[in-house]
């Protein structure tokens, strides 16, 4: 006989309650029992839903080893918690594919803003490690009336600041100047710093062994003292203490090691770190326009800022007026430490990480609308437990405790990612932002996810809790899949939510598309010169091996013509400066026939000495005028080229050949101009350059000794035979910056790229979100109505008029996020101005493909539901169960 | 030193008055009928399970009969350290009711 006694929905309450092991002993006791019954107490039955709640408390607690938790009532908090938490467990086990889509959605939105905060964290947050740090300040000239903002602070200004200021506890100066090492198994080039004497004391590096400078180590007359960074000690010499009182030679002159400093050590604005410190000394030919030196200080306590600026603003005017002829619009500019260090990075970071918020905003509307639609199928369970006496308190603080399950685990996996997203950083993004290498995932970010996870539980459980736990219990005990269009309530919530995600995928949508048309455009920006097969490096000579301009031009005339001679060499060329490689030279130029008496009159311009050659060899071209020749060396015409921003500024752009310049306060003859070249961008791409002006390095031969090669082979498989052919010149020399003009190129927009890359991965992660998000409505919408549809199928309706239906479902959804999500985005976009290049904050392309795509996207989520709408088979939805 | 709590113990008792037949169904019978008690078959069956685990009860499985739509039932038997465990309780209760005078000593 098969006809069983127990009603289906026992059963099936049942199947719910019985764990598999023990379901068949139970359901075949429970059979066996209402037989029983029904035969022994005449139809007076048990009632069936005392069994299913007796039954429920094997659901309760996991069976495992030991004593079971005990019965439900009378049970106190951590053991309801416990008891939430295991119920939490089993419901995710149940359904593995709601449970993994929920996981991977938050792993992805908490690891990412986990990854994020940590950089915030590393680069923002942390103290600088420096003592007193809010007190430091950054100390620059400035010649506004130029507009210079920020500038090197001539020498003898700097000791005049330091006398006359009443802000300054200390104040100390230090310029950056790598030296060549000797004596080591090959020549190499270190990183150095000349510093004042207050300068460790001021940043806490106060040598562990040995001493740092003194008064006495300032003196040019006395032999040279040198302090070893930390890890280069360890590297170089092995960490050996016996190290203090050697000689190291640098630049050929014997030095002795006099200390080493604290581990980890680092002054705050080299971001490679610095290999060595030396003293800075006074020599002959510092004077009070040679700017070249850079300042900090240490503001007394209870000094602001803008206190310090003006003091230091007030000393430099009464210099302006002591000095006219070399201070005139010279002034002083005071800036935070802090705000030096990360003042571009901050705005940036923080755009990022808000970004990042509202992905991880989407993902948890996503996980609510799972849960929602899951809340809806799980109407009965819930029915039950408040038939049960489950009050509403108990199960909003059931559902709760699945959702921050979820949350939880999400955020575990999530800071398994962020690990991984951490490590790509540091190894394809290593010098991007400023402290680096302080960012770690450490306890503080550790306490953020925790946070981030439980409110992200909480923000996607409460909804759908509220929401299931409101419903009527009797109507969802009654209702069974019959109903014909769903929980309304629902329905407009789940819609909302929708609206929600399209517009915040907007926004990040329409910022990822303005940075990537800012992107492109910088890509397109033409540098001014050719980088493909280009190879550039540098090799400073010692001024003390190279002390005359005779022994310069022999060394550059030696390399130059065995370079050549390099098989994959096309040609080859001597410069003092390569363009975006973040290094410059100015200097102030006459104009024969111009007069000088406001500071608009003085020419500025960035000086190249380069070699015959240059110009073919980088790619630049000529406008008019002729190149550089072997010809013009010493002894000859002294002749100069210009650029034709130069000639434009301040040549007033008539013809520029045939005038003559020379460097101001300069009383020698004026150098006829014999060429115009195309402009370069010095600086960074997409900014304005300063004017150039070439000068040949025959007749202008300095130590600033660089090369660029343009090679017919890829450029780096030469690198090898380049050093041996300088080492045949100089064996003493090092190749120092060896790199392509693309791999300068790239690395100049690695910052924009990489934010670039940040925001539009966010904005597509939102765009999927929001899709994915839309396409569970449809569908869910789909499936409710499906007897809707089925009935006015079997009536006649055409399947286009279904598709209408359907669609009017979504299509208001979507238009009313695009329209939030624009007004939002000309709201927030604002914020990018400052990272954005060759395009607006409201350029209309961005705004108008924006929406396409999303219309485009979302129609596919729309229409693949809608059209299997039109495809159910009315006989089906329309039988009964 | 095993010790059992109070429905535990009767439940082991069930399983011993029934003998071979001892099962879900029979052991809510069972104790419905001597302890005035009204029970459902999950109370019993969590019982169960929770001696099963502290290894007082022993189970095995029926073949299935037509009665209870072709399902098989669950035996349960009271192993040596169930017993140890029902003795030691029921000597506890003993002790602990000795002397006290109100008619608790039934013999």
């Amino acid at each position: 006989m098969s006809a069983s006694h127990l009603p289906r929905l026992v059963r099936f309450l049942m199947r719910l309650c019985v764990p598999h092991e023990e379901r068949e002993y139970f359901l075949g006791d429970l059979e066996e029992s209402s037989d029983r019954d029904r035969r022994c107490l005449e139809g007076r039955r048990r009632p069936w839903m005392r069994e299913v709640a007796g039954a429920l408390k094997l659901r309760v607690g996991l069976r495992g080893k030991g004593p079971r938790s005990r019965t439900p009532r009378g049970d106190t908090m951590p053991q309801e918690v416990v008891r939430d938490v295991r119920h939490g467990l089993r419901m995710m086990a149940r359904s593995p594919g709601f449970t993994s889509v929920a996981l991977v959605t938050m792993a992805l939105g908490i690891g990412a803003n986990t990854a994020m905060f940590s950089v915030v964290n590393g680069v923002l947050l942390k103290p600088l490690p420096y003592p007193e740090a809010e007190r430091i300040v950054y100390l620059r000239e400035n010649n506004l009336p130029r507009g210079w903002t920020s500038f090197t602070i001539s020498p003898e200004n700097f000791w005049d600041w330091q006398e006359q200021n009443r802000s300054m506890e200390r104040m100390a100066a230090y310029r950056s100047r790598n030296v060549t090492y000797t004596g080591g198994d090959r020549p190499q080039r270190l990183s150095a710093y000349r510093i004042s004497e207050e300068f460790l004391d001021m940043l806490g590096g106060e040598p562990v062994l040995g001493r740092g400078f003194g008064a006495d180590d300032m003196d040019p007359n006395r032999e040279g003292v040198v302090l070893l960074d930390h890890g280069f000690w360890e590297q170089s010499f092995g960490g050996d203490p016996e190290v203090l009182g050697r000689n190291m030679v640098l630049d050929g002159e014997s030095h002795t090691i006099i200390g080493i400093l604290p581990r980890g050590w680092r002054q705050p604005f080299n971001r490679e770190g610095v290999e060595i410190l030396l003293p800075l000394r006074p020599e002959t030919w510092w004077g009070r326009s040679n700017h070249f030196l850079y300042g900090i200080g240490r503001m007394r306590p209870g000094v602001t800022v803008e206190q310090a600026q003006s003091d230091l603003s007030s000393v430099a005017a009464v210099l302006e007026v002591e000095y006219p002829e070399t201070n005139a619009g010279w002034g002083a500019s005071v800036r935070a430490l802090d705000d030096v260090l990360l003042g571009q990075a901050r705005p940036q970071l923080l755009i990022l990480l808000a970004s990042v918020g509202l992905v991880l905003l989407i993902a948890c509307v996503n996980v609510a609308q799972m849960t929602l639609a899951r809340g809806s199928s799980r109407g009965h369970e819930m029915a039950i437990r408040t038939a049960l006496g489950a009050g509403r308190g108990r199960i909003v603080r059931q559902l709760l405790a699945e959702s921050l399950l979820l949350s939880i685990i999400g955020g575990a996996l999530g800071v398994v990612l962020a690990l991984g997203c951490l490590s790509g950083l540091s190894l394809g993004w290593p010098q991007i932002l400023p402290r680096m290498e302080e960012i770690d995932l450490n306890g503080t970010v550790l306490l953020f996810t925790a946070g981030l996870s439980g409110a992200s539980g909480l923000l996607f459980g409460l909804i759908p809790a509220l929401n299931v736990a409101r419903s009527n219990r009797g109507e969802a005990l009654r209702r069974s899949t019959w109903s014909a269009t769903g929980d309304s309530s629902r329905r407009r919530l789940r819609a909302g939510l929708v609206v929600v995600e399209v517009s915040l995928a907007v926004v990040l949508l329409v910022g990822s598309g303005l940075l990537i048309r800012s992107f492109l455009a910088l890509q397109d920006e033409n540098p001014g010169f050719e980088t493909g097969g280009r190879l550039t490096w540098s090799t400073p000579l010692p001024d003390s091996k190279y002390p005359t301009g005779e022994e310069l031009r022999s060394y550059g005339d030696a390399a130059l013509e065995r370079l050549a001679a390099v098989p994959g060499v096309e040609s080859v060329a001597l410069t003092t400066l390569i363009p975006v490689s973040e290094r410059d030279w100015i200097s102030e130029l006459e104009v024969e026939g111009r007069t000088q008496n406001n500071p608009d009159d003085v020419a500025s311009a960035l000086i190249y000495r380069v070699s015959p050659g240059y110009f073919e060899t980088m790619g630049l071209p000529l406008r008019t005028g002729r190149e550089f020749t072997a010809h013009d060396r010493e002894g000859t015409v002294p002749v100069v080229v210009v650029s034709e921003s130069f000639a434009r500024d301040y040549l007033s752009g008539e013809e520029a050949i045939g005038r003559r310049i020379r460097y101001r306060g300069d009383d020698g003859p004026f150098v006829e101009i014999v060429g115009v070249a195309g402009d370069v961008q010095h600086y960074h791409l997409g900014r304005t350059s300063m004017p150039q002006v070439y000068f040949p390095f025959a007749q202008q031969p300095s130590v600033h000794v660089s090369f660029v090669l343009k090679a017919s082979v890829p450029p780096l498989s030469l690198v090898r035979a380049i050093r041996t052919e300088i080492q045949a010149v100089d064996p003493d020399m090092p190749l120092e910056r060896v790199r392509t003009l693309e791999q300068i190129i790239a690395a100049d927009v690695a910052t924009p790229r990489f934010r670039t890359m940040l925001l539009t991965s966010f904005g597509l992660t939102a765009l999927l979100l929001a899709v994915v998000g839309l396409y569970g409505v449809m569908s869910y919408t789909v499936a409710q109505r499906s007897r809707e549809i089925g009935m006015r199928m079997a009536l006649g309706a055409q399947q286009s008029s279904i598709l209408r239906l359907v669609l009017r479902d979504g299509v208001p959804l979507v238009t009313t996020g695009l329209v939030v999500g624009l007004v939002g985005a000309i709201a927030l976009t604002r914020v990018l101005e400052s990272m954005l290049f060759g395009v607006s904050v409201h350029d209309p392309g961005v705004f108008a493909m924006v929406p396409l795509i999303l219309v485009a996207v979302s129609a596919s989520a729309m229409l693949i539901p809608a059209v299997r709408a039109t495809r159910v088979d009315p006989v089906k939805t329309l039988a009964p169960e | 030193m095993g010790h059992a709590g109070e429905f535990e113990i009767l439940v082991m008792l069930a399983v011993l008055r029934l003998g071979p037949g001892a099962y879900g169904v029979t052991i809510r019978d069972e104790l419905e009928e001597e302890t005035s008690r009204r029970l459902t078959l999950g109370t019993i069956y969590k019982t169960l399970g929770r001696l099963e685990d502290k290894r007082y009860l022993r189970s095995r499985t029926s073949e299935p009969t037509a009665e209870r739509g072709g399902r098989r039932k669950k035996l349960y038997e009271v192993s040596p350290t169930g017993l140890v465990a029902i003795h030691n309780s029921l000597a506890d209760l003993r002790r602990l009711t000795s002397g006290l005078g109100l008619e608790l000593e039934q013999p």
